[in-house]
Order: structure tokens, then C-alpha cells, then sequence
């Protein structure tokens, strides 16, 4: 059993820029993420969910309140542990790096960090592309592949280093419909296979409940958690779902709940796509 | 940041760009029928009948009347044949070699440089503002000055296109050092990287356009700052061939100079170009 659960307990975040001054990104927010769940946290833009995804990755500093990982306390108040391989990351705009082939992006991990020689890892990552049906394209850059490719590429390059979480930092919102909903079938069967524990960050309610056990729902900034959902759909799921009337049912009685939060968080992304 | 790319784009305005592609003009892209000028024939023809208006254009300066005539293309032309092939190369190589030395050195100081000011905060409050002074002062206005320190005229012209070439490498790999995208280093940093290869591994690769950007800028300036040299020292080299083709009258060997000149910044900036792809294989834009 490799995955581990995440503690998130009343974790605030003050910070100060120039032209607001001081800042509260996170009030209090608490999250009890178990092992082996796919947790989702949907709110609307700015509503502080990168910086939790940030802290809980070792990418930024906490105010007050703990983070633990399984047992391990990872953030408090003069606790800071540096990133590293137990907490991966996806990131919103795609963080392959774009002058590494996709075998050298995906080896990169295990060699760093001395796990295997570079004969062991190139195996083993050509393994796990092959695994996913991603063959045939270890010797090309990221630039010259698709969006959706580089984003399945980018997971397995987190998941290849056995994280005990996968932090994912809306990872699938530069992408078309069409790529968007390959790719998150392509993770559901990850998830599937390997029962990582995913912590997910979204705007898109839709997306948070096709694919969490449970979906947090947060407040604008500064940011708490309102309401946890149980979405209690069977797995394995597919796209075919999205159209039944569990869903649906699921889905509108969600957005009742969530109306107000909902509401904030479409006008949030009108502006943004107005933007 | 904002401020060291303002000094970029102001740099980059000045640089000799002659390997650029001519544009397709927006005509090429509203007008579905081809017209004769857009086929590869016809392109042909259009680009030879510009050199050829160029020639006559020249030819028709050469025959303005005045005290001294400007000498025609026909009368350069024999100028360059009747040079001797060998001093001729030499002069050549000795500025190939002068702009190539202080063009190094260049490099040499001004990408670490770049990178300690890029990268910290620290190097930047103390460094930069320095470098800052110096930068708006032109590199030929320390010709006096350039003469005045080195006793012998070889450091002072290698001198000048170094100082030519340094500004450029320096505001541009400041601009690519501290433009890295943080999300590389975060990522870089979750998969276990230690300082060293966060370095080498992602920051030096991320940085490289930026850093190929200044050395193109900065091999034209430097050839500008050589020319400008040897014209004032004259201790060979093809600037100084040229300014002593005007002092001894011999005047179309002037046009014969100004081409070298020309064919060898090209040159250059041809090796900076075919390096920069070789090194930077993953950019296919």
C-alpha cells in the first residue's frame, strides 16, 4: 500500500501584496483527504485553491493550521518541507519540460532522484507509456505533440515516481471538449488501476463530480471549505455517464445546494473567458 | 524585469537582421489567384530585376557630376579583382578574429553575469545598477578613452567589440534567467532534482533562446564597434582597409571594403543561427 491520505486542518493563509495589502487567501479551511480517494476541490477562480494545492505540494507557506501527509506533519507554522517526489504535481499549463523528450521528461524523476540507472528508468518509462497505449512517442519534444497528449504524457510522468498523493492543479483546463474528456477518461482508468490518492482541483463542477469519490466545495476568498459531496457513482466510469440521469439528477441537485458558490463561480469564469 | 526587457527590445531594434526571410506581404494571403510574381519562376525574375535596379542605381550615382565622381559598380568590381587575394583574406581574418576574441570574452563575463543578476536579488542590487550607468553611453563613444588605456591598438579594438557584444548578452540572459516560468522549477523540484541539476538540467536549457538572442544582437554590434576601430587605429583588418582606400584616394576599393564587410557580418550571424538550432533542437518554431 503505497498511497497515503492528506490532512488539511484550519489552515489560513495571510499574505501581503502591494496593492491590496494584506491578504486573506484561506480562512480556516479543513480537509480530510483519505488514502486512495480522488478528492476534488471545485470553486471559482482566485478563490485560493492553488495556493492549499501549493501548500500541501511544499510550494508556498502556511499562516497557521497543519498539513499532514499520512503521519508525517509536511506544513505548520516553522515547518516547511521541501517538494519532492511523495507529492507530485500536475499543473495547470502543462509542466513538461518543453527541451526534454517525453522519455527524458518521463525518466527524469527516477534518475534525479537516484532510484534507478538511466537504463532502468528509460525501461520502465517506456514500459508505463506502452502500458497506457502512449507508444511510439518517446523520442518526441512536447511542442511537437498535442495538448491532450502532453497532458497524459505529464501524469505519468508524476505517477512514475509512486507519489503517495497526486496533486493536480486544474490540469485539464486549456483543453478542448473533445481532448478534455480523452484525458479524463484516460486518468479515471489510472485511477482505476494504480488507486492513487488524487487530491483535484477544479472550477468545473461538471468535471468534479465525473471524477471525485468526493467534491469540497469552497467558498470565494477567502477561501473555506462550504460543503463536502459523497458523489457515490459506481466506478468504472466513463463519459457515456455524463448524459445518464443519475448524473444529471446528481449534478442539478448539487448546483441547488452549491447555488450560491455555483453561481459565483460561472460569473468568475465568464470574466475569465471574457478576459 | 520589465525594465531589462525594455532594454532588450531597444537592443534588438538596432541589430542588423539580414538573414530574415522576406515577408509574404498580406497580398499573398487575400488574393486566391495567382498572379505571375508568385510563382517560383516568376519570383525569380522579380528578384533578379532588384539587383539589377540596385546596380543602376548606383551606376547613376557614379555618374552625378561632381569634384570627385562616386565610383560605379564596374570600377569596383576591377578594384577587388586587382587586389592582392592574400592580404585581402588576411585583412579579412584579422577582423573575423578581432570580433570572434571580444565577442568571446564577451560571453564569457556577460552570460554568468546575466545568470548571478537573474537569478538573485542580492547580485542584482548590487550589480545591476552599474551595469545600468554604463549601458546608455554608446560603445563608440569610448574610443578616446579605449585608446587612452591600452598601450597597444590590438586590446583596444578587441577592447571595443567586447564592450559591443557584453550589453546584449548580459540584459538578454538576465531576461531569460529571471523569466524562467516558476512552475519549471516547481515541477523540477517535486521530481527530486538537487541544485545541481536544477541548474544545468532545467534553468540552463530554459534560458538558452533567451541567451542565443543576445549573442545575435551582440555579434552584429561587435562587428559595428571592429570596423569602427580599425578605422580610427589602421593597423589593418577590413575596416581599416576601407577607411585607407578614402585616405589614399583609391575609392572604389571603399565599396570593395563595405562588402566584405557585409558578407562577413553575415557569416557571423549565419554561425550564431546554425548554433542556436543546433543546440536549441526542441524549438521547432
Amino acid at each position: 500500500m503505497n498511497s497515503l491520505g492528506v490532512t488539511i486542518r484550519h489552515v489560513t493563509k495571510k499574505y501581503v501584496t502591494r496593492r491590496d495589502g494584506e491578504v486573506l487567501a484561506l480562512n480556516d479551511c479543513s480537509i480530510g483527504i483519505h488514502p486512495e480517494e480522488f478528492f476534488v476541490l471545485v470553486g471559482p477562480s482566485g478563490c485560493g485553491k492553488t495556493t492549499l494545492l501549493n501548500i500541501v505540494a511544499g510550494f508556498d507557506t502556511l499562516t497557521s493550521g497543519d498539513v499532514s501527509l499520512g503521519n508525517m506533519l509536511i506544513a505548520a507554522q516553522g515547518v516547511i518541507s521541501d517538494p519532492g517526489p511523495d507529492r507530485m504535481v500536475v499543473f495547470q499549463h502543462g509542466g513538461l519540460f518543453p527541451w526534454m523528450t517525453v522519455l527524458e521528461n518521463v525518466c527524469y524523476g527516477p534518475i534525479v532522484q537516484k532510484q534507478m540507472t538511466r537504463a532502468e528508468a528509460c525501461n520502465h518509462a517506456r514500459s508505463m507509456l506502452a502500458g497506457v497505449g502512449l507508444q511510439g512517442i518517446e523520442e518526441r519534444y512536447p511542442g511537437e505533440m498535442s495538448s491532450g497528449m502532453r497532458r497524459r504524457v505529464e501524469i505519468i510522468r508524476a505517477l512514475i515516481g509512486r507519489p503517495k498523493v497526486l496533486l493536480m492543479d486544474e490540469p485539464f483546463r486549456a483543453l478542448d471538449a473533445l481532448n478534455k474528456s480523452v484525458v479524463q477518461e484516460f486518468l479515471l482508468r489510472l485511477f482505476d488501476t494504480h488507486l492513487n490518492t488524487i487530491f483535484f482541483i477544479t472550477h468545473d463542477l461538471r468535471e468534479a463530480l465525473f471524477l471525485g469519490d468526493r467534491v469540497g466545495v469552497m467558498t470565494t476568498r477567502p477561501g473555506r471549505v462550504k460543503t463536502i459531496i459523497d458523489v457515490g457513482l459506481p466506478r468504472p466510469r466513463s463519459t457515456r455517464m455524463l448524459d445518464s440521469r443519475d448524473f444529471l439528477r446528481l449534478k442539478a441537485q448539487v448546483t441547488e445546494e452549491v447555488h450560491e458558490e455555483a453561481l459565483e463561480a460561472f460569473a468568475a469564469g465568464e470574466r475569465e473567458a471574457a478576459r | 524585469m520589465a525594465k531589462s526587457l525594455k532594454g532588450v527590445s531597444a537592443l534588438s531594434s538596432l541589430a542588423p537582421d539580414i538573414a530574415r526571410e522576406p515577408p509574404r506581404g498580406l497580398e499573398g494571403k487575400l488574393r486566391r489567384s495567382v498572379r505571375w510574381w508568385n510563382t517560383p519562376a516568376g519570383s525569380v525574375v522579380l528578384q533578379v530585376s532588384s539587383l539589377v535596379i540596385f546596380l543602376v542605381i548606383w551606376e547613376l550615382f557614379g555618374r552625378l557630376p561632381r569634384a570627385i565622381p562616386i565610383p560605379t559598380p564596374d570600377q569596383s568590381l576591377q578594384a577587388g579583382l586587382s587586389l592582392s587575394p592574400l592580404g585581402f583574406l588576411h585583412d579579412c581574418l584579422l577582423s573575423f578574429y578581432r570580433v570572434g576574441l571580444g565577442f568571446l570574452i564577451g560571453a564569457i563575463i556577460g552570460i554568468p553575469l546575466g545568470v548571478v543578476i537573474g537569478y538573485s536579488p542580492l547580485a542584482r542590487g548590487l550589480l545591476f545598477p552599474a551595469v545600468e550607468v554604463l549601458r546608455p553611453v554608446p560603445p563608440i563613444a569610448w574610443i578616446p578613452l579605449a585608446l587612452l588605456f591600452f598601450p597597444n591598438i590590438e586590446g583596444m579594438i578587441v577592447f571595443l567589440t567586447f564592450y559591443g557584444a557584453f550589453f546584449p548578452i548580459v540584459y538578454n540572459t538576465i531576461a531569460g534567467m529571471s523569466g524562467i516560468p516558476e512552475m519549471y522549477i516547481h515541477a523540477a523540484r517535486s521530481l527530486g532534482s538537487g541544485s545541481w541539476t536544477l541548474f544545468w538540467r532545467i534553468m540552463v536549457p530554459a534560458m538558452l533562446p533567451s541567451i542565443f538572442t543576445g549573442l545575435h544582437i551582440a555579434i552584429g554590434i561587435a562587428w559595428l564597434m571592429v570596423v569602427a576601430g580599425e578605422m580610427v587605429a589602421v593597423t589593418g583588418g577590413i575596416g581599416a582597409l576601407t577607411w585607407q582606400a578614402y585616405q589614399t584616394t583609391h575609392y572604389p576599393l571603399i565599396f570593395v571594403g563595405m562588402a566584405a564587410i557585409g558578407v562577413l557580418g553575415y557569416v557571423s550571424s549565419q554561425i550564431i543561427r546554425a548554433l542556436a538550432r543546433f543546440v536549441i533542437r526542441w524549438d521547432i518554431s
